[in-house]
């Protein structure tokens, strides 16, 4: 008699090979998540707050098509006053970033992230963003996209801390070293972002150079 | 611009924008992620939007080396609990996700003995199901197992242990 372990197998694979294979393309990055409505979509906009990498520069260049930089603008989600941050997002409950395994981040780590943050040479001062804010300026720079802000409230928001950096200090470090800190689901060096819309940052591009630099680090996870 | 000159030396990966690791491997892959998809949610049109929005995700965040497929399909088990857990809070999930097998078709097609231990795989706890499916549906070792549902080895082992014996109290003496 067939043991429940060649059950297991013969059934999964029986059910998992009648999925046949419709020749998807591809999809786009990020941008046709504002279009839709299903509850991943609205995860993945939300989550675009947070992710933030060479494909929001990508988005940004001049030739993208118009739609897509919404939700670019709203990625790079710069201070109000519009000076470069490292930004430190924190995991959720049910966060989809990889290193977001095992939950929100607890009271401890938090505590353990700001003295972290506060403690690099590079810091200037720490602070801390709630949902309810981010969710202000998500609104602001999101203004004229009625359908993404009915899509999202503050709960689909991440926490996040704010790093200053000193001037001339490395942005990029201060944003690597919290990406390796426990319950941090993304940190972004908000420099190099500018960097990437700048007419430089768009020669480098032309020109095929630099393109790949991290602006983003991925949380390392517990 | 001290600092554009020193941003300028790091080495320009040679593949361009989307990247053709990125179309490689969703060419090779796609198909097996949505079929392993397919067994954590249910049915193929949930299946098909969490690898989707997988790959969605991995535009411009394409490392070599670091983009494995162990980490892609540790996404698609986050964006299929992701998928559970919003459905759980709309409409009750059990109602809907307690069947592994989505149509009258399907269940033809797989036969009554087989659907009954995927009714009984739907109804497990979300990680024994997926330590379930990732052991005796893509055959992984243990250490492999772990990588992807990022917990300790020996988690795993107790994991699908539980699962198992789980299973044998519900399929009873047909096991």
């Amino acid at each position: 008699m067939n043991s429940i372990e060649d059950r297991l197998r013969d059934a999964m694979t029986a059910r998992a090979d009648i999925v046949e294979d419709d020749y998807r393309p591809l999809p786009a990055p990020q941008s046709r998540r504002a279009s839709r409505s299903s509850p991943v979509k609205i995860a993945a906009v939300a989550l675009a707050v947070a992710v933030t990498t060479f494909g929001v520069i990508r988005l940004l260049a001049p030739s993208g098509p118009r739609g897509e930089s919404t939700v670019a603008m709203s990625m790079s989600d710069m201070a109000p006053s519009g000076t470069p941050e490292v930004a430190v997002f924190l995991c959720r409950d049910d966060d989809p970033f990889p290193g977001c395994e095992g939950g929100a981040i607890t009271r401890t780590e938090r505590e353990d992230l700001r003295r972290a943050l506060e403690a690099r040479p590079e810091t200037e001062s720490v602070a801390f963003q709630d949902r309810r804010q981010a969710w202000e300026n998500f609104r602001r720079t999101n203004k004229d996209d009625h359908r993404l802000l009915q899509a999202i409230g503050p709960e689909d928001m991440p926490e996040s801390f704010r790093a200053r950096i000193r001037a001339g200090a490395d942005f990029s470090a201060v944003a690597r070293a919290a990406s390796e800190l426990p319950g941090v689901s993304n940190s972004v060096d908000q420099a190099c972002l500018l960097d990437g819309m700048s007419p430089w940052g768009v020669v480098k591009r032309f020109l095929g150079v630099g393109e790949r630099e991290r602006c983003s680090f991925p949380g390392k996870g517990r | 611009m001290d600092g554009e000159i020193l941003r300028l030396e790091v080495p320009a990966p040679s593949a361009s924008y989307p990247g053709a690791e990125l179309v490689a491997f969703y060419r090779d892959h796609r198909l097996s992620l949505v079929r392993l998809a397919v067994l954590l949610v249910g049915d193929p049109e949930t299946a098909e939007d969490v690898v989707q929005d997988v790959f969605a995700r991995l535009h411009g965040t394409w490392r070599p080396g670091v983009t494995t497929l162990a980490y892609v399909r540790t996404c698609v088990l986050n964006g299929s609990r992701s998928i559970l857990r919003r459905r759980a809070v709309a409409l009750r999930w059990r109602e809907r996700v307690t069947d592994l097998v989505d149509s009258a078709e399907t269940a033809a097609l797989i036969g009554e003995s087989r659907r009954e231990v995927l009714l009984a795989l739907a109804r497990l706890p979300r990680r024994q199901r997926e330590a379930l499916v990732l052991r005796y549906y893509l055959d992984l070792p243990d250490a492999e197992i772990a990588e992807i549902m990022r917990v300790r080895q020996s988690t795993v082992r107790s994991t699908t242990a539980r699962a198992l014996a789980r299973l044998l109290r519900e399929l009873g003496d047909n096991a």
